[in-house]
């Protein structure tokens, strides 16, 4: 069974499986996942702890490699890219947003922000500052941009996670529970703005356990042990 | 600046302490590398540039009575000479204002001005001297305790009691330094010393060959010819010396030193490079989430490699930018110090470009290299490894021995047991600091090791030596007079006579018409030494064959430095040949001794002695043994013993004490002590750095398991307690390898040692060395373990719970 989006396909996976050895046995975290997301969809990826959320977006950003299977961003094969590749690949084309914020803890919040641009060399040196203090500012946190990451409440560094994600302005968005580590009213203005990328043309993928975060997803994916068991989609997304 | 080269600069910022420890590291270890290599490339240029500006002999003819200034101008004349001068010796003794001798050695000259050969240095004073003028070597002058000026006391064998002023002092790069041999070497010429009263035969026939390139068998057969040609005028040769050619007497054993020292050094370096790529994979341990995010966000490997590599760079540069001055300053310190040492002469303390780059690429490129694989690792790692990269794990592989050891390990208490194992997780790093940790400990025992073997062997030499003082007379007297000679002094308990002279070995070669003795009589010297059979003044420790007996008239016993550097072919019972006076004669080795501090020596009965030198039933030197054999009161007993000869009418020439010959020798070897002493230390501080380091990183990754240990009821004692046994524990694992790694240094060491000694040294482990650097390690460790404790302990549960 095929799961389609409603529009072109942005990311394609095709049987997609993986097995991990533990302690001898093998342990199925996916099993021949087959699924295609459209371009501006807002994705949830749920299911219960171990049922392969996790991996499957590990997959998606080539953080991990499937063990049988393919994966299509964009039309470009991921599992088939070298690190390198992937590297290159990653800066420009998928955003990484992670549930610890995972800011680099020397730089400030703006030179968080321009370290993408500056590994990609993905906009002119003398922008980079100019783009980040422009995202920041979208994000609602222009004041934060000189302060270090540990001056900033919880909801502030993942809202400068998002304008790091977003720096080389990659058509896909990735966040792993991006709400798991912040109180409920700033996980809901976090959601909201994940939701109003998607409605600007990005395509968010967000892994969540949260029920409440439904109504910011154009689309739900249900895993349950390694498989995809539903697919839903939503009429209309809510953002903030 | 872009991004990622602040983020770097932030890093640097954010934790100085750490890579200032890679930059002291670098910084110590690069300043003895230097330090080394400007002496070795400095002494090597310069102690032969200064030896030969002096004109060193080639050879040194001994006559049976003056050089005519004809016979000079005819050796002069000959094709195959370059220079030719004459000169003679005399003995004295200088009566300091305490009533205390110290020996005189007279170098006498025809006059000044012409003196070509073994020349000599203008130091303080007037530079121009003639007739009446007394000239000091320069490092005699502290013996004296007088300036230049003023007057000396001087007893002299004939012409008694003189009161003579010091004219200049001199610098003569072929004696050995005043302090070490404790004797003053004066120069005057013959009309200063007839005017005083002692008048000294010039019987010393000097000369330089023409050709600089000749070698041995060259100058031997320009020396035999002169020898041939010295009887048609009327005089016979007594000796004939070719020391090695163009080599100061020390070359050997001060390049075998500098050689030693520059290889330790570079070991340091080598460990001072170790630290650095652990302390870098320590630091890149610790931002491997960091490296996972960047690499998240598109960075590629080389860039990160870039980066990092870019940053031991730049400590590599800062080491390098302090330790090189630091370096030359003390090379420079080290060459003066050994100069000293040797008496030598430094004319230039210039450096080749090269060592700078040598410096340079120890400094920068050698971190670099070893901190390269780290890096790459790190770079390397997917960010998949990265993140999956919680704490630092244990080893779980079944087939793991070492891990399943470690999983039934039960030691006193669960902290002590934890701190065990936790010393196993990262085995990389517990094999590097532990190998830093057993450098240090293989030169600090080693160091220890050399210390007690000279030890011991200056003890067994005062052990074997069973009299007190050596003291040569001006002029033989009868042996019947020694017995009412030892009554009537009553600090002496015995005293017997020791006749003795120079001999060369003849082999079979026939070189050894010629001798190979260096201008200061040591290296090389064979002494002829009559000794009674019953004696007691020496123990007759032999390691082969027996002492003389009465009835020996054709036999040699030779003790184990004449073994070693002279009769290194010479097996008991074989006959070896010694030319005596001129006179060469067959004798037996009937027996070899060990003799401890002695110089090579040839014992035989007096008979023999009487036969080979015709000296019969008179003495010129005595053996002393005191009643009170303290070093003090031998002391004092011999400077009242020799006013007491003086008073019966008997000169004394020289008096040697034991102690004062012991501490001499020792001297030399008390400085290598203390420099292996110093590289110890500077691998002990490498050592220790990277103790620091390696736990300062592993409390980091542990930081959840304190936090979880924090919340099930563990104080912060048992925290301090499990970070600083753990510190102790790895600190104490290094033990083993150091003590055997030692053994190798001291073999390496005590043979250089020895060479320079020439003396055997009998090296065993020292247990008290192992004893006290396991304390100094243990202390150490425990110290520089406290801040990383300390941190530990400050954990709190939340530290755990949001640490990622």
């Amino acid at each position: 069974m095929v799961q389609q989006g409603a529009g072109a396909g942005l990311v394609e996976c095709r049987n997609v499986s993986k097995v991990y050895l533990a302690g001898g046995d093998r342990c199925h975290a996916l099993r021949d996942v087959t699924l295609r997301i459209a371009g501006s969809e807002c994705v949830a990826v749920v299911g219960r702890s171990g049922s392969g959320k996790t991996t499957l977006i590990n997959l998606l950003t080539g953080i991990d490699t499937p063990t049988s299977g393919e994966i299509l961003i964009r039309g470009r094969a991921v599992h088939g890219m070298s690190q390198e590749e992937l590297a290159v690949w990653r800066g420009t084309t998928v955003g990484v947003v992670f549930q610890f914020f995972q800011l680099l803890p020397t730089l400030t919040v703006a030179e968080n922000v321009m370290l993408p641009m500056d590994f990609c060399d993905a906009f002119p040196r003398a922008l980079r500052r100019e783009r980040a203090l422009a995202l920041l500012e979208r994000l609602g946190i222009p004041e934060q941009a000189n302060k270090r990451p540990a001056d900033l409440s919880g909801g502030q560094q993942q809202r400068a996670a998002i304008a790091r994600a977003l720096a080389n302005d990659p058509p896909l968005l990735v966040a792993d529970e991006p709400t798991g580590n912040l109180d409920s009213t700033t996980a809901h203005a976090v959601m909201g703005l994940l939701a109003s990328l998607a409605q600007d043309g990005k395509t968010v993928l967000t892994v969540t356990h949260d029920r409440e975060m439904d109504r910011y997803f154009t689309r739900t994916l249900a895993l349950e042990d390694g498989a995809l068991v539903s697919d839903t989609s939503a009429r209309v997304a809510v953002a903030s | 600046m872009s991004t990622r080269w602040l983020k770097l600069l932030r890093d640097v910022q954010d934790a100085p302490g750490r890579l200032m420890m890679i930059v002291g590291a670098l910084v110590v270890s690069l300043t003895a590398v230097v330090a080394m290599l400007v002496s070795f490339i400095v002494l090597r240029r310069e102690v032969p540039r200064s030896y030969l500006a002096a004109n060193p002999a080639s050879a040194r003819l001994t006559l049976d009575g003056d050089v005519s200034a004809a016979m000079l101008r005819a050796v002069r004349a000959r094709p195959a000479i370059a220079k030719a001068d004459a000169s003679g010796f005399a003995s004295a003794q200088l009566l300091l204002d305490d009533g205390e001798a110290v020996p005189v050695v007279f170098f006498v000259v025809p006059e000044f001005s012409p003196q070509r050969v073994d020349a000599l240095y203008a130091g303080r004073g007037p530079t121009r001297y003639g007739d009446g003028a007394l000239l000091i070597e320069r490092s005699a002058l502290a013996l004296t305790r007088a300036g230049i000026g003023d007057s000396i006391t001087l007893l002299l064998p004939r012409g008694g009691r003189q009161r003579v002023a010091i004219t200049a002092t001199v610098h003569d790069p072929g004696v050995a330094p005043a302090w070490q041999e404790q004797v003053v070497y004066a120069y005057a010429t013959q009309a200063t010393m007839q005017a005083l009263g002692e008048p000294v035969i010039i019987d010393q026939l000097k000369l330089v060959v023409r050709d600089t390139t000749a070698g041995a068998p060259v100058i031997d057969g320009i020396v035999r010819d002169i020898m041939a040609w010295v009887p048609s005028q009327g005089r016979a040769v007594q000796s004939a010396q070719v020391p090695p050619v163009r080599q100061h007497p020390h070359q050997p054993q001060m390049n075998a030193i500098i050689t030693m020292l520059l290889i330790f050094s570079l070991l340091g370096m080598v460990l001072g490079t170790v630290l650095t790529a652990t302390v870098i994979g320590a630091l890149l341990a610790q931002q491997v989430r960091q490296l996972a995010i960047m690499k998240a966000i598109g960075a590629r490997s080389a860039q990160l490699r870039t980066m990092y590599l870019a940053l031991v760079g730049g400590l590599g540069t800062i080491a390098v930018l302090v330790a090189v001055p630091l370096g030359v300053l003390t090379g420079r310190r080290l060459v003066a110090i050994i100069a000293e040492l040797l008496n030598l002469r430094i004319e230039s303390l210039a450096l080749p470009w090269w060592l700078f780059a040598v410096a340079i690429a120890l400094g920068i490129g050698a971190p670099a290299l070893a901190a390269a694989l780290p890096i790459r690792r790190a770079a390397r790692r997917t960010v998949r490894q990265a993140i999956d990269d919680h704490d630092a794990r244990m080893a779980t592989d079944e087939d793991d021995r070492l891990a399943r050891w470690l999983a039934r390990l039960r030691i006193r208490d669960v902290a002590t047991t934890l701190a065990a194992r936790n010393a196993f997780r990262r085995r990389g790093r517990l094999l590097m600091t532990t190998g830093l940790l057993a450098g240090a400990g293989a030169m600090f025992i080693a160091s220890l090791d050399l210390r007690a073997a000279w030890e011991s062997k200056v003890s067994t030499a005062v052990r074997d030596r069973q009299f007190d003082a050596e003291i040569r007379l001006r002029d033989a007297i009868p042996t019947s007079q020694l017995a009412t000679l030892a009554a009537r002094l009553p600090m002496v308990a015995a005293l017997e006579g020791w006749n003795g002279t120079g001999a060369v070995r003849e082999t079979a070669d026939d070189s050894a018409d010629v001798g190979r003795v260096h201008a200061d009589g040591g290296h090389g010297a064979l002494s002829f030494r009559e000794a009674a059979p019953g004696t007691d003044m020496i123990a007759h420790r032999m390691s082969a064959g027996r002492w003389l007996a009465p009835g020996d008239s054709a036999a040699v016993v030779i003790n184990s430095m004449a073994r070693d550097l002279i009769f290194a072919d010479v097996r008991l019972g074989d006959v070896v040949r010694l030319r005596v006076n001129g006179t060469i004669r067959p004798l037996q080795v009937v027996g070899i001794m060990h003799e401890s501090l002695t110089q090579a020596t040839a014992y035989v009965t007096p008979a023999t002695f009487a036969r080979h030198t015709g000296v019969t039933d008179r003495t010129g030197t005595i053996r002393v043994r005191m009643r009170q054999r303290q070093t003090d009161s031998v002391t004092v007993a011999a400077r009242a013993m020799v006013k007491a000869l003086d008073g019966a009418g008997i000169t004394v020439r020289r008096v040697s004490t034991s102690a004062r010959m012991a501490a001499a020798q020792g001297g030399h070897v008390y400085i290598l002590v203390a420099t292996l002493g110093a590289i110890a230390l500077v691998m002990a501080v490498v050592g220790l750095i990277g103790l620091a380091s390696a736990l300062g990183v592993s409390v980091f990754e542990r930081t959840r398991e304190f936090g979880v240990m924090r919340a099930i009821g563990a104080t912060r004692r048992i925290i301090v307690q499990i970070v600083l046994v753990e510190g102790v524990f790895i600190a104490l694992l290094s033990l083993v390898p150091a003590v055997l790694a030692s053994r190798a240094v001291s073999l390496t060491v005590g043979g250089v040692l020895a060479s320079v000694a020439q003396q055997d040294l009998v090296l065993a482990l020292s247990p008290p060395g192992v004893l006290v650097w396991a304390l100094v390690l243990s202390l150490c460790a425990a110290i520089v373990s406290a801040f990383p404790a300390t941190r530990a302990a400050g954990l709190t549960v939340r530290d755990a719970i949001t640490h990622t």
